[in-house]
């Protein structure tokens, strides 16, 4: 009787948690930057270039799909640090705000720092001891070099980067959550 | 336990050092103790500062006396004791010093020192630890409730803090919140709800007696969510007239929350939900499509979810109804046609045939087809007549319950007549229904022995099946302007109304039995669902006039509709004064006569209609029965005058037949004069003894003249009645004594006069009969040529005057004045004599005219208006002193 049924909804396992939030964060990352859009107008116009400011190296030619989930780990810890220097930038430059978009950045924030439990607790073995705090690593020009247009560009850039890893996040993890629930969750 | 006693004496140590410096000689270790209620509590008293007293000396104090026995004496300046601590109220434990001594007994503040125990108990495991996040705008609240179970006692003293910790799995953020007992309940902010986490959840019990924990609750962050409903709409496809289709809209984005769904129905009206089963829903699913349905029939919807996790979860309320016709189908059952007889004409009756939906209509029925077959002539109405039904367009349950009439028509007794109707919706037409009505004669026979009850709130109607087969009943009420009927399967022999019948109303049932499509004799019966007061009692009137202990009293019947019940009886109720008294009469009866009434009374009347659930009062009436019957005043006149005249009759009778003995009473036989040797005082005047008697048969007229002489004198001297009568009398006496009163005339009188001064001298001591015999008088009466002389006669009787007579000076004055009086009236009834009698007297009259200033008026009298003074005045007055007289004459 039922009329219609969307894509398979994941179980309650870890891992099924994680691609949920996984997609839950990919949701609200992309809601995040339609705010931002929508507030900088000017964007609308620009395309950045295909470059990753977020660009984790395998260990391996082939990674597993864990060693897979590791490297997402990073880059969703790399995120995260970006994430953190822009909100420490936007409240240096505007202050706190309670917009939505203000709203949504803490929620993503917050759901980051998740994803980055879920995927420790998916993928953390006795060797590897896998850390949920930000990761600063990158160095691109967050510094004002290209004034407050150029950070607006670049907070344009991180938030293109979150949604794109975020949804490689889900992607992985559905791929992990499949291999490990297998044909129950499939 | 060593540590403890250790412990325990430093703080002894302690506190006296610290009391020392107050100079008190008595001290309580511990200080401030918080203990456990049913456990043992040791506390010790130590003297300082004094060898007045020893431990011997000191005794516990806390609500009473503590026995000796639970002391133990450390040394000789310090006593434990141990109490078991049982009631929860805090109370002092106090150590006291028996008066030993003077200083003790002077420094007795000194020697007592307390402490406050606070009783309490130990926190124990909470239980049934449960938490929810609601769904608020958009998003689930950041906000987690717990509550649990607290259990155990705690008291005011010693209460319990509850701290509430979420904690995320993996994580090393706890969020926390706390509250006093005995509130069982807090919530925690988690600042962003923490969807697909994990998240421990535990309640930690404590208090100054211990901590306790309980179990931790590890779920789903989502398990706590209870999610707003989903948005629903409802589709009816033409195509599917049993099914509908639901869509709904969930409340949350499914990336944060997934749901499954379950699904509930029912037909407008109904209380009876129809549940889809949760294997059908319990997915997230969007849309359903409910299946096997009634056409044309409205249901409402309702949906609601929870997250999708078959061990947790909160369901959501139900979304709001959403209502939805199904489409219409065909009819699928016969329409119910029955009829409506009633008597037209000699040998006629009109049937109208009505028709309800079929049972199973499928939809709003548009038209009703029928076509009637009179069966005496064979003739089919070929044709089938179309009925369209103008009826508003309503749910299906409450077109059921309405009828249309179809057509009436007049039919013979004797004729037979077969009805085929169909009903037709949108879809299309209905299976045929048919009745046949026999000619009377033919009619099949009637149940029996039906009877109607009102049981459990309903009427049921039981009645004995005829001898034939039945094939089934048609049960009828008609009530308050409504008509309803429903059948009932041939074999049944009892039937409950399941249409609704209002209370207090009169219903006809009928109970109709159907043989094939032949429509049977029908039996009725009259009944109540529910009585009730009557709501309106007769008014009660008078029919015509009351009477004098009678009165009739009519009334008319309570109207069917506000009767309520069956009429048990009216009572009659009539007052007079505070008196009241009731009949009863039977409920078929309109009138009633009341008997036994007082007469001249007023009377109040009413009348009691009364239903076997109460009785109501009609207005007052009032009357007042009569103080005579009709006719009682005329017939006691009647009977009055009757007796009068009886009496007259009889007393005229009696006369008539004694009327010698009356006149002998009345009329004393008088001597005759003419048998008495009267001396004559006119030699030359004969006597002559037979003159007076022929005068006397000529008398008649003179008496008649008197009447009008005596009535005449009467008007003169009304007010010297007394006077008169003694006048009347002498001159009655006089006409007696003169044996001729009648014949007395004024001459006589006049001579009498004349003589008056001769005869006072004379008659006085001599003359005892001095009576004077009038010839004038019999003169005038006296057709006689006789010559009118004046005639002195003296009786020589010795017959004794009578008394008046002996008044010789009063009768003389009298005497003359009578004659006065007469004369006039002598005068007008002797007509021609008075010429010459006038002359006679005329100085006489002069005289007497000096003397007696009445005489000229009696002539007036005389000539003015004699007729009128006899008739009018006279007659009642003198007949009963003139009359007999007259008729005492008459012998003579």
């Amino acid at each position: 009787m039922a009329e219609q049924e969307e894509q398979p909804i994941a179980g309650r396992s870890l891992t099924g948690q994680a691609v949920a939030l996984a997609r839950l964060l990919h949701h609200e990352c992309t809601s995040l930057l339609r705010l931002y859009t929508e507030r900088e107008t000017f964007l609308s116009s620009y395309t950045p270039d295909g470059k990753r400011l977020v660009s984790p190296s395998p260990e391996s030619e082939e990674p597993s799909t864990e060693e897979q989930v590791q490297l997402l780990h990073s880059a969703l810890r790399q995120c995260l640090g970006l994430l953190h220097r822009v909100i420490q930038k936007e409240e240096e430059e505007w202050g706190k705000l309670e917009d939505e978009y203000e709203s949504m950045r803490k929620s993503v924030q917050a759901r980051l720092e998740h994803l980055l439990y879920s995927t420790k607790g998916l993928v953390q073995t006795d060797g590897t001891n896998l850390e949920v705090t930000p990761d600063n690593q990158c160095n691109e020009e967050t510094d004002g070099s290209g004034g407050v247009f150029g950070f607006k560009l670049w907070t344009y850039r991180v938030l293109l980067e979150l949604i794109h890893w975020s949804d490689h996040a889900a992607k992985t993890l559905h791929v992990l959550h499949t291999e490990r629930e297998g044909a129950e969750e499939a | 336990m060593v540590s403890a006693a250790v412990l325990h004496l430093c703080v002894l140590a302690w506190v006296a050092s610290v009391l020392a410096a107050d100079d008190y000689h008595l001290v309580i270790a511990p200080q401030s103790p918080v203990v456990q209620i049913g456990s043992n509590f040791t506390a010790t008293c130590m003297i300082i500062n004094t060898t007045e007293v020893t431990a011997d000396d000191l005794y516990w104090k806390c609500s009473e006396i503590i026995p000796k026995e639970h002391y133990i004496k450390i040394n000789t300046s310090a006593l434990n004791v141990t109490v078991t601590i049982r009631s929860e109220k805090s109370e002092w434990l106090l150590c006291k010093c028996k008066t030993v001594s003077q200083y003790v007994a002077l420094n007795e503040g000194k020697f007592i020192h307390g402490i406050l125990l606070r009783k309490g108990y130990r926190p124990e495991k909470p239980k049934n630890l449960s938490c929810i996040a609601v769904h608020e705008s958009e998003k689930i609240s950041s906000n987690i409730r717990c509550q649990w179970e607290a259990v155990g006692n705690q008291t005011e003293a010693v209460p319990t803090n509850y701290t509430l910790f979420v904690r995320q799995t993996g994580s090393d953020k706890v969020y926390t919140a706390s509250i006093l007992g005995p509130v069982n309940s807090t919530t925690v902010d988690m600042n962003f709800f923490p969807h697909h986490m994990e998240l421990e959840i535990w309640v930690v019990a404590q208090n100054e007696l211990g901590k306790e924990e309980s179990e931790h609750l590890i779920k789903l962050a989502n398990c706590f969510v209870k999610t707003k409903p989903p948005s629903v709409t409802v589709i009816s496809e033409a195509v599917f007239p049993t099914s509908l289709v639901m869509n709904w809209t969930s409340s949350i984005d499914k990336r944060y929350l997934e749901t499954i769904y379950e699904i509930r129905y029912c037909p407008l009206g109904s209380q009876m939900w129809i549940y889809v089963p949760l294997e059908d829903t319990s997915r997230y699913i969007q849309s359903f499509r409910l299946q096997n349905l009634t056409p044309d029939t409205v249901y409402v919807t309702q949906v609601r979810c929870k997250y999708n996790n078959k061990n947790c979860g909160y369901w959501s309320d139900w979304s709001r109804n959403v209502t939805e016709r199904t489409p219409e189908d065909l009819p699928t059952s016969k329409p119910d046609v029955w009829i409506i007889t009633s008597a037209e004409g000699i040998n006629k009756r009109q049937i109208e045939f009505i028709c309800k939906d079929p049972e199973v209509s499928n939809g709003r029925i548009r038209r009703f087809n029928i076509t009637i077959e009179k069966q005496k002539y064979r003739i089919r109405n070929g044709t089938w007549e179309i009925i369209p039904v103008n009826r508003s367009l309503t749910d299906g349950s409450s077109s059921k319950k309405q009828f249309t009439p179809l057509k009436t028509i007049r039919l013979d007794d004797e004729e037979s007549v077969t009805v085929y109707v169909t009903a037709i919706n949108s879809v299309g037409a209905s299976p045929q229904a048919k009745l046949i009505i026999y000619r009377k004669a033919r009619e099949p026979p009637a149940v029996e022995k039906m009877e109607v009850q009102f049981l459990d709130g309903q009427l049921l109607i039981s009645w004995k099946s005829p001898n034939r087969t039945v094939s089934e009943y048609v049960v009828e009420w008609v009530g308050d302007g409504e008509r309803n009927w429903q059948r009932e399967n041939g074999k049944a022999n009892c039937s409950t109304i399941k249409g609704d019948l209002k209370r207090f109303v009169h219903y006809r049932i009928s109970v109709y039995p159907i043989y094939g499509k032949v429509v049977g004799k029908p039996v009725h019966e009259q009944a109540y669902a529910e009585q009730g007061v009557p709501s309106q009692a007769p008014t009660v009137n008078l029919s015509g006039d009351p009477g004098c202990y009678t009165a009739k009293l009519e009334w008319d019947e309570i109207p069917l509709i506000k009767r309520r019940g069956f009429i048990t009886n009216y009572t009659i109720y009539y007052r007079s004064g505070t008196e009241t008294h009731g009949i009863i009469v039977p409920p078929n009866t309109t009138s009633y006569t009341l008997t036994s009434l007082s007469r001249n009374t007023k009377y109040d009347i009413w009348i009691k209609a009364s239903t076997i659930r109460g009785s109501v009062n009609g207005s007052n009436h009032s009357f007042t029965t009569l103080k005579y019957a009709p006719g009682e005043i005329e017939g006691i006149v009647v009977g009055v005058s009757l007796g009068f005249l009886f009496v007259v009759l009889m007393t005229m009778l009696l006369c008539f037949c004694k009327k010698d003995v009356i006149k002998d009473n009345f009329w004393p036989q008088i001597p005759n004069p003419g048998d008495s040797t009267i001396g004559n005082w006119s030699p030359d005047y004969p006597l002559k003894a037979e003159a007076p008697r022929e005068n006397c048969l000529s008398g008649i007229s003179v008496l008649n003249v008197d009447v009008c002489d005596a009535k005449c004198v009467f008007e003169e001297d009304k007010a010297s009645l007394p006077l008169k009568k003694d006048k009347y009398l002498s001159e009655e006496h006089s006409s007696g004594i003169g044996g001729s009163s009648c014949m007395s005339s004024p001459r006589q009188s006049v001579s009498d006069s004349d003589e008056g001064g001769d005869m006072a001298d004379t008659t006085a001591s001599t003359i005892q009969y001095s009576s004077v015999v009038a010839s004038s008088g019999y003169k005038g009466q006296n057709p006689s040529s006789l010559p009118q002389q004046s005639i002195f006669s003296r009786s020589e009787s010795t017959q004794p005057l009578l008394d008046c007579e002996e008044n010789h000076d009063t009768m003389v004055q009298e005497g003359s004045r009578q004659c006065f009086l007469r004369q006039p009236c002598f005068n007008h009834n002797a007509g021609n004599e008075n010429a010459t009698d006038s002359n006679d007297f005329n100085p006489l009259e002069m005289e007497q005219q000096e003397v007696l200033d009445f005489c000229p008026l009696e002539e007036d009298t005389e000539h003015t208006a004699p007729t009128d003074c006899q008739s009018d005045d006279w007659i009642p007055a003198t007949v009963s002193s003139y009359m007999p007289q007259l008729g005492g004459y008459r012998p003579q």
